[in-house]
């Protein structure tokens, strides 16, 4: 009977995610065989030989090996200071390092590019800086944009498992004779790997399928990936589909390969950190020398949140950009247009959407990571896998599926052109985050204390109730306020899927680049930030108290 | 540490809740669905004989302030209600392409004309002959009333005044050394006007174009971003000169008191009507055409001149502060080329610029 039930849950959660992630995408790929409506065969996919389509190919994957390197060297020192030392006691620390990671990556390029360019802020303020900048405009300058934009989400889960990895394993080899350096090599290297794998392959396809950088940094120095040559098929004229759909499905098989390695790896190896019994935290006081942890910290911050958001507050608060920074200049009247003008209802239908988008995709997230966890059969394999696609895949593509699916003749559901397009979207898009942080939770846990409770004679949803939710609602949590972060600033799914006379913060940002004031879309991104951050910081303090009991 | 343990279950049957909340959620959702099925479909497969939705749907490139102004007056004028969704051209034609199993939109406005010239092509448009048809100007609308080009935009050089004493009178002003390295022109890739001018320059210049071109190059002309994107860089300072920028958005950046301006090349340039037309597809045919007529009446061509872009009635002034229609000098260049051979020029030209 149980089993019954169980085999069915399994079926509908992969049912779920068949509608929601795997036919959209299918629809994709069948336009890239069927580009007229009739199967040409594969020939089509000759064109990834050409040499323009191996060119972006390549930079594609130098980008997204560059991101990994630059955010996890961003990130390790950080998680080690904010998991094993003093500052630790700094909560507020990590509430500001997830700024940046809540700045939309076209804010942030926009931020840099603003400040780096030709009489651009840097020089109005350091004028020796013109001899530094034009580097700025280069492969490392997108590098350095997109891993002080990404690290945030790397430091996440490096500070996690290094908390995770309790203090017993390394005490044992301490009592054992073994030095630092053995007990770093031995027990906190391999233990810190798997949490670190699944970061570092989350950063590396966020960075390849990344949008908002390509096309605002990158196309103005001419370095081209999928992403961007993507987006140009599909939406400058003439549309080509067919091409994008072809680029899709590259980016798309980069992804399952790099995945596909990382499981393997990972698979290698069970590395069960939190059992029964009560864990002791590590910590490795630093003393006097900590003044250094402060001043790395106060670099990073500078670089990832001070440089985009001086230019933001400076473009927001300028009365006339071409008179560039003066006191005499600024004025507060862009924020006053924000909140008189139709600003004030495009911020307010992100917040509601992303709300509702995190919540339903924490909920679906928590349901399939309890039936991957379970067991390792094929099908939870596929459901990994699916769980994972829509972030292996540029935003404009599982967009156009959706358009595709949703709005296809055939489909009785009604979504399509209403807002609740955008909520699937958004959980459709954020998906991955939610079912990974739980996993990465889940999957440090012994089994021991669900055999404990069994043997007390608990059913499954009192386990599931008293146990599991518990023990993973920090990964919940973080799930839930990443998806809502990034619902709030998601802008591709919004630009094409939002409903008429329908606008969000991202959308409102964007026309403003596009067509109206700049001033105005970054009065906009100041603020829808800063209530973000407001969130975030609640969230966190409950996530905090909640973690409390564990310590 | 027993009120702890309580506090998390109460979090742990939250969180089931919450679960359970939105599989619920779901399973309305797919119920609603359903429902919803039965009457949507008697107006969506009703669109052979264009049984109206009593709202029309318009799909619209920008600039934004003057679309919602314009739907505003119509909405006020008419009764009729309006969904508008507006974006840029590749955002409108991007969904477009995707709707194109079910279409939506009734009623299309873009910023760019080779396009409605391929949706001529192919079959989907359905054309109508607006009252005020032979008050457009020449060209700027379709022969046989299938778009009508109901306002424009000039290509300029847009400069910056703190940086440029003397407006630039030519194109090839540009590659003086006064501006190396300080030029840009929106990325034809993503600016449909920018596209259509390096095309049309060709078809009147021809080798000179390309030479041009290079020497401009040579001079640092590089590639900004769309429209607005270019022309920030010139507001900031970044570049003292954009080429082949609308000229709307410079207008209104001077009114705002940005340090910019705008000149119009001797030898020409091109002018961009701005196509709407009604979709084949349309459902609500009725109000569409009368959409079609506002926006070409006096009062909707009032909108246009506010917005300073150039009104397409020749008995309509444009915006006192901007120059008229006929202050400005054009290519000699035809659409037709421009459609035709716009795709192996522009290839051309990023082999130079890029």
């Amino acid at each position: 009977m149980g089993k019954a039930i169980q085999t069915l849950n399994k079926w509908a959660a992969l049912l779920v995610l068949i509608i929601l992630v795997f036919m959209p995408l299918s629809l994709v790929l069948l336009r890239s065989v069927t580009p007229d409506g009739a199967f040409e065969g594969f020939s089509a996919f000759s064109i990834l030989l050409e040499a323009q389509y191996t060119e972006i190919l390549v930079n594609s994957l130098m980008l997204g090996f560059g991101v990994v390197i630059g955010a996890s060297i961003l990130a390790a020192p950080l998680a080690f200071f904010m998991a094993r030392t003093e500052l630790r006691k700094h909560r507020w620390i990590d509430i500001v390092l997830i700024i940046p990671f809540m700045t939309p990556p076209y804010i942030g390029a926009m931020g840099w590019i603003l400040s780096m360019q030709p009489n651009g802020y840097a020089e109005q303020l350091l004028p020796f800086l013109s001899g530094v900048t034009p580097y700025f405009f280069t492969y490392f300058g997108m590098v350095l944009v997109m891993s002080l934009h990404l690290f945030p989400f790397i430091y996440l889960i490096m500070r996690n498992t290094l908390q995770n990895i309790g203090g017993r394993l390394e005490e044992a080899g301490l009592i054992h004779g073994g030095s630092f350096q053995y007990r770093l090599r031995k027990i906190i290297v391999p233990l810190f790997f798997s949490g670190y794998s699944m970061g570092a392959l989350l950063v590396f396809v966020k960075t390849i399928g990344e949008f908002g950088t390509p096309v605002t940094l990158g196309n103005r120095i001419g370095f081209y990936v999928l992403t961007s040559e993507i987006h140009r098929y599909t939406s400058v004229w003439p549309l080509d589909f067919g091409t994008a759909a072809i680029l899709s499905t590259m980016l798309l098989s980069v992804s399952i390969t790099i995945w596909y390695i990382q499981q393997w790896m990972v698979a290698r190896r069970h590395d069960k950190v939190v059992s029964g019994k009560g864990q002791t935290s590590a910590f490795t006081p630093l003393g006097k020398y900590r003044i250094f942890a402060w001043i790395y910290l106060f670099v990073v911050l500078g670089l990832a949140i001070g440089v985009p958001y001086f230019s933001v507050v400076s473009t927001a608060f300028l009365r006339v950009q071409g008179d560039g920074l003066a006191l005499s200049n600024l004025t507060t009247q862009h924020m006053v247009n924000l909140f008189t003008g139709s600003g004030l209802n495009a911020l307010l239908n992100s917040v509601w959407l992303a709300a509702i988008a995190a919540t339903i995709a924490v909920a679906i997230g928590i349901w399939v990571a309890i039936v991957i966890m379970r067991k390792k059969g094929v099908t939870e394999k596929s459901m990994d896998f699916l769980s994972l696609a829509p972030n292996t895949v540029p935003g404009i593509v599982v967009v156009v599926g959706l358009i595709l699916f949703w709005n296809a003749p055939w489909n009785p559901g009604m979504i399509y052109n209403t807002w609740m397009m955008l909520v699937a979207t958004y959980v459709i898009l954020y998906l991955p985050f939610t079912v990974q942080n739980i996993k990465a939770i889940y999957g440090q846990l012994g089994d021991s204390l669900f055999q404990a409770a069994k043997m007390s004679g608990a059913g499954p949803i009192y386990i599931l109730r008293t146990v599991l939710i518990p023990l993973i609602i920090p990964g919940i949590l973080a799930g839930w306020i990443m998806s809502f972060t990034i619902s709030m600033r998601e802008l591709v799914g919004s630009l094409i899927l939002r409903p008429p006379n329908m606008h969000t913060s991202a959308t409102f940002i964007y026309s403003q680049f596009e067509q109206g004031t700049a001033a105005l879309g970054m009065a906009m991104a100041l603020v829808s930030v800063g209530f973000t951050t407001v969130v975030l910081i609640v969230v966190e303090h409950y996530k905090h108290r909640m973690q409390a009991y564990r310590q | 540490m027993k009120r702890h343990s309580m506090k998390a279950l109460l979090i742990g049957l939250g969180m089931v809740a919450v679960t359970a909340c939105a599989q619920t959620e779901m399973e309305q959702d797919n119920a609603a669905d359903q429902d919803g099925g039965d009457t949507g479909d008697a107006e969506e497969t009703a669109d052979g004989d264009h049984e109206e939705t009593g709202e029309l749907t318009i799909y619209t490139a920008g600039p934004g302030g003057m679309a919602e102004e314009l739907v505003e007056a119509f909405e006020e004028g008419t009764g009729i209600s309006v969904d508008m969704y507006q974006g840029t051209t590749g955002d409108v034609l991007g969904r477009l392409e995707a709707e194109q199993g079910n279409p939506i939109a009734d009623v299309v406005v873009l910023a760019s004309m080779p396009p409605a010239m391929q949706f001529k092509e192919d079959g989907m448009i359905l054309p109508y002959e607006s009252e005020y048809a032979d008050r457009l100007h020449d060209g700027w609308y379709d022969e046989e009333h299938y778009y009508y080009g109901f306002s424009a935009a000039a290509l300029g050089i847009s400069y910056n005044t703190n940086m440029v004493d003397e407006a630039p009178a030519d194109w090839s002003d540009l590659a003086a050394s006064e501006f190396d390295g300080q030029i840009a022109i929106p990325d034809p890739q993503q600016s449909g006007t920018a596209r259509d001018f390096v095309a049309a320059y060709i078809q009147q210049e021809g080798d000179a174009g390309w030479e041009l071109f290079e020497e401009l190059s040579e001079n640092g002309l590089s590639m900004e971003g769309a429209n607005n994107p270019a022309l920030q860089t010139v507001i900031s300072g970044a570049n003292s000169a954009v080429m082949a920028g609308v000229d709307y958005m410079v207008y209104n950046n001077i009114e705002s008191g940005e340090p910019i301006d705008i000149s119009f090349p001797e030898s020409g340039t091109t002018i961009t009507p701005r196509p709407a037309f009604i979709l084949d597809s349309a459902q609500n045919v009725d109000s569409a055409q009368q959409y079609i007529d506002f926006i070409l009446s006096d009062a909707g061509q009032e909108i246009v001149a506010d917005n300073y872009l150039l009104p397409a009635r020749t008995d309509i002034d444009a915006h006192e502060d901007r120059a008229g229609y006929d202050e400005i000098a054009e290519l000699d260049f035809d659409w037709d080329y421009l459609e035709e051979n716009g795709q192996d020029i522009l290839e051309d030209f990023l082999r130079i610029v890029r």
